[in-house]
């Protein structure tokens, strides 16, 4: 048992703090929100120093980095609040990365950030996207899919929809004929699009797996926890120096309990998370059951970014809640991540499921006493 | 990172839970303070534990202990704190005062205390008083020097596991006039010292045991049960806390009570219907599943850093935190599942020792995140030493 980092996981997690430092500024962050355009120059740059392809085997089967240091990327990634599809990027590339049926040169480009990847998952109740199979690995895409981040940005979309009876991936070129996409605006402000379909190509990914480590819906979940997770550690930063530097009745709010135990609850609520998708990230990586880890870390998640991001607001006062200060580009998201790709409950109702379906030691424990 | 324990540790596991499984009948529920037979129980099982060398596993080999790894003292606390501490006060004994005893000890005191503790003595700790609780180093009770004597008087409350005690760590104050924190000295003294009258409290369940108040009366005892030198007892009374860092992994009971809750939920009443397929009920147990689970991985972290020598100020209060309030939460849900039947503890019910247990979690819980440090001081320490934030 050893909850810390490795020496090469404490050195990616440090360069690339040091680099996103640097580079991400809550300017250029807002600047790409108003403009709806992603920073290509530090896409490219990721993309040249592999960030974008950790975890993901390279062309030769070597491997580029583990699944931990895939979800330490994503999360300093969420530190700054990166303006583009990161989350799409670095799932769609472990996904593609463990496929067959794909070519290697598409996974090679994912992987490489030269072709850059965005997720359809969330259909529109009222036209919903089918699938005309015209042959054993093709079909053509009919309907409409919501909630498509930066999609007018993506060459490449990957898209949930059904493989003959059941659930499956489809590979769809943006600019192939029969994909419009419209822009929408959105509280995430991440470019959110519709992205609708008639007719058009699509080349089939395979069904959806239920092993974790190879299933796109769950490498996205796990994804989007780790970028969240890198967004509250931020929030919990930045409340903590704000309640250091500001000052009401002559000394700073820090010093006052009821703001400490807010700053608190923030530490707790955003560690507490953390250490759930550190051992999920582990037991996929290993090919291990971890449907019930999982379940965990995506509940305690979605609980721990409703509390930071309602504390954090709340310790800010009024100048939080403005868009010049840089706190509402870091809990806007968190408040949007808190109920996408499955909320609270959903996971909770998961875990009950599983409490009782596994064999947990503890069903025939003898009763503990009062003790302790 | 590694989330498995090793196979040696989890053998150790294996063979631990044998031995607690066959050495603890069912009756058994932890009681040793006010119940003789369940003290009787804790007096053959602990010669038989010091036997196979598991009581001071983690002490140095110099003290006939094997140097065992943080990890294994983790498998040996989850393994018997679930099986409601069958060592007795013991525990405290060889956790911390042994420890602090190797540190701070004359040659003498190491000889005669610490094959005792080996063998399985009792011992209890003198540390809070009536007004001295959060603020410990306030504390009044106090030592006179009389030559190569000193003469104790005061009062000492809420010191756990007294009744069932051979010896106390007792902190006094032996310099009035200096700074509060550098006038304080400890004592290592049998509880049968002239003088020393024990007084058990009343808890709300109705039992006796669990705390005392201690009166010391003109206690005489010799310099040479003075613990390190004299007026340096808040860093004895610190070095020796700090041993006991990593504190009783309340999680797992936590978990272990949820369990058997769970399988309370999962029968069928008369109406053919489950709790368990109540889906807020639902909800709750996995709620309360994940807080579980949150509080073991902070335990482990705090483990980990602790392990690689790192400061672990802000995990080691984190992790109490959590871990008191999924003791309160489990209990509270107890109550809660049972509903007006955790009222009373009838043999002629169904589920007897669930009923009888749900109130005394609930009532023992109110204690878990105020003993051994509030989860106000915990939460205090989080905000300035952890955070950085300015002192209130």
């Amino acid at each position: 048992m050893d909850l810390n980092f490795s020496e090469s996981e404490q050195l990616v997690q440090s360069t690339l703090r040091e680099y996103l430092a640097s580079e991400v500024s809550s300017e250029l962050v807002g600047r790409c929100e108003a403009s709806r355009e992603l920073p290509l120059q530090l896409w490219n740059q990721l993309a040249e120093q592999g960030w974008l392809g950790v975890g993901s085997a390279k062309a030769g089967g070597s491997q580029s980095g583990s699944l931990i240091e895939w979800a330490i990327v994503l999360q300093e990634l969420g530190r700054v609040a990166f303006p583009a599809p990161v989350v799409e990027q670095l799932s769609a590339a472990r996904f593609l990365a463990g496929l067959a049926s794909v070519g290697r040169e598409c996974a090679d480009e994912v992987a490489s950030g030269a072709r850059i990847v965005t997720l359809a998952f969330q259909d529109r109740p009222d036209d919903p996207v089918l699938v005309r199979p015209t042959g054993a690995e093709e079909g053509v895409l009919s309907g409409t899919k919501m909630l498509v981040p930066y999609g007018q940005s993506a060459q490449t979309i990957l898209v949930a929809a059904p493989l003959g009876p059941t659930p499956g991936y489809w590979q769809v070129a943006a600019d192939a004929a029969g994909v419009t996409f419209e822009s929408l605006q959105s509280v995430s402000r991440n470019q959110q699009t519709a992205l609708r379909f008639r007719d058009a190509s699509a080349q089939s990914l395979g069904a959806e797996e239920l092993v974790a480590g190879r299933d796109l819906r769950e490498l996205y979940r796990l994804a989007s926890d780790a970028f969240c997770l890198g967004l509250l550690d931020r929030i919990v930063e930045m409340t903590v120096e704000y309640a250091r530097q500001r000052e009401q009745f002559g000394r700073p709010i820090g010093s006052f309990q009821a703001v400490q135990y807010h700053c608190v609850d923030m530490a707790l609520a955003y560690h507490g998370a953390r250490n759930h998708l550190f051992q999920s990230v582990w037991l996929v990586e290993r090919g291990r059951p971890s449907s019930r880890e999982s379940a965990m870390c995506h509940a305690a998640v979605r609980d721990a970014a409703g509390e930071v991001v309602a504390r954090a607001h709340q310790v800010h006062g009024a100048l939080g809640a403005t868009n010049d200060f840089a706190l509402q580009q870091f809990t806007r998201r968190a408040k949007i991540y808190q109920h996408t790709l499955g909320t609270a409950a959903q996971f909770r109702e998961e875990v009950a499921e599983l409490d009782e379906s596994l064999v947990l030691p503890e069903a025939s424990e003898p009763l503990a006493g009062g003790f302790a | 990172m590694d989330f498995d324990f090793s196979p040696a540790e989890e053998a150790f596991r294996n063979e631990l839970r044998e031995f607690l499984r066959q050495e603890l009948p069912d009756w058994w529920r932890g009681r040793f303070n006010e119940d003789p037979q369940s003290l009787e129980l804790v007096k053959t099982v602990v010669p038989k534990m010091a036997e196979r060398g598991w009581l001071t596993m983690h002490w140095p080999t110099e003290y006939g202990g094997r140097d065992a790894s943080m990890w294994e003292q983790v498998v040996l606390r989850e393994e018997v704190a679930i099986r409601a501490e069958p060592r007795g006060s013991n525990y405290m004994a060889t956790n911390w005062a042994g420890p602090s005893i190797m540190l701070f000890g004359t040659e003498e005191q190491k000889l005669e205390h610490l094959p005792r503790i080996a063998k399985g003595q009792r011992w209890c700790q003198g540390f809070s008083e009536p007004n001295a609780g959060s603020d410990l180093a306030a504390l009044r009770t106090r030592a006179v020097r009389d030559g190569d004597e000193y003469v104790i008087n005061g009062h000492k409350i809420w010191t756990s596991h007294t009744p069932s005690a051979e010896m106390m760590f007792l902190v006094v104050r032996s310099n009035a006039d200096a700074p509060k924190h550098k006038g304080i000295s400890v004592f290592l003294l049998p509880l049968d010292t002239p003088g020393i009258r024990v007084q058990q409290i009343r808890a709300m369940n109705g039992t006796v045991g669990e705390f005392a108040e201690v009166f010391f009366e003109d206690v005489r005892v010799p310099e040479t049960w003075r613990l390190g030198p004299e007026n340096e007892g808040w860093r004895v009374a610190i070095e020796a806390l700090a041993f006991e860092r990593l504190g009783v992994p309340r999680w797992r009971v936590s978990v272990s009570r949820l369990g058997a809750l769970r399988e309370y939920a999962r029968q069928k009443r008369a109406d053919g219907t489950r709790l368990y397929d109540d889906p807020v009920i639902r909800q709750r147990f996995a709620e309360l599943s994940t807080e579980c689970e949150t509080a073991k991985l902070m335990y482990y972290r705090n483990v980990s850093a602790e392990v690689a020598g790192e400061d672990t100020t802000l995990l080691v209060a984190m992790s109490r935190v959590l871990g008191t309030r999924s003791t309160q939460r489990v209990g509270d849900f107890a109550m809660e599942l049972l509903g007006g039947l955790a009222d009373v503890d009838h043999e002629d019910l169904d589920w007897v020792p669930l009923r009888a247990m749900a109130s005394e979690w609930w009532m023992f819980g109110i204690t878990a995140t105020i003993a051994a440090g509030t989860t106000e001081i915990n939460k205090n320490n989080i905000a300035t030493r952890g955070l950085g934030l300015p002192r209130a």
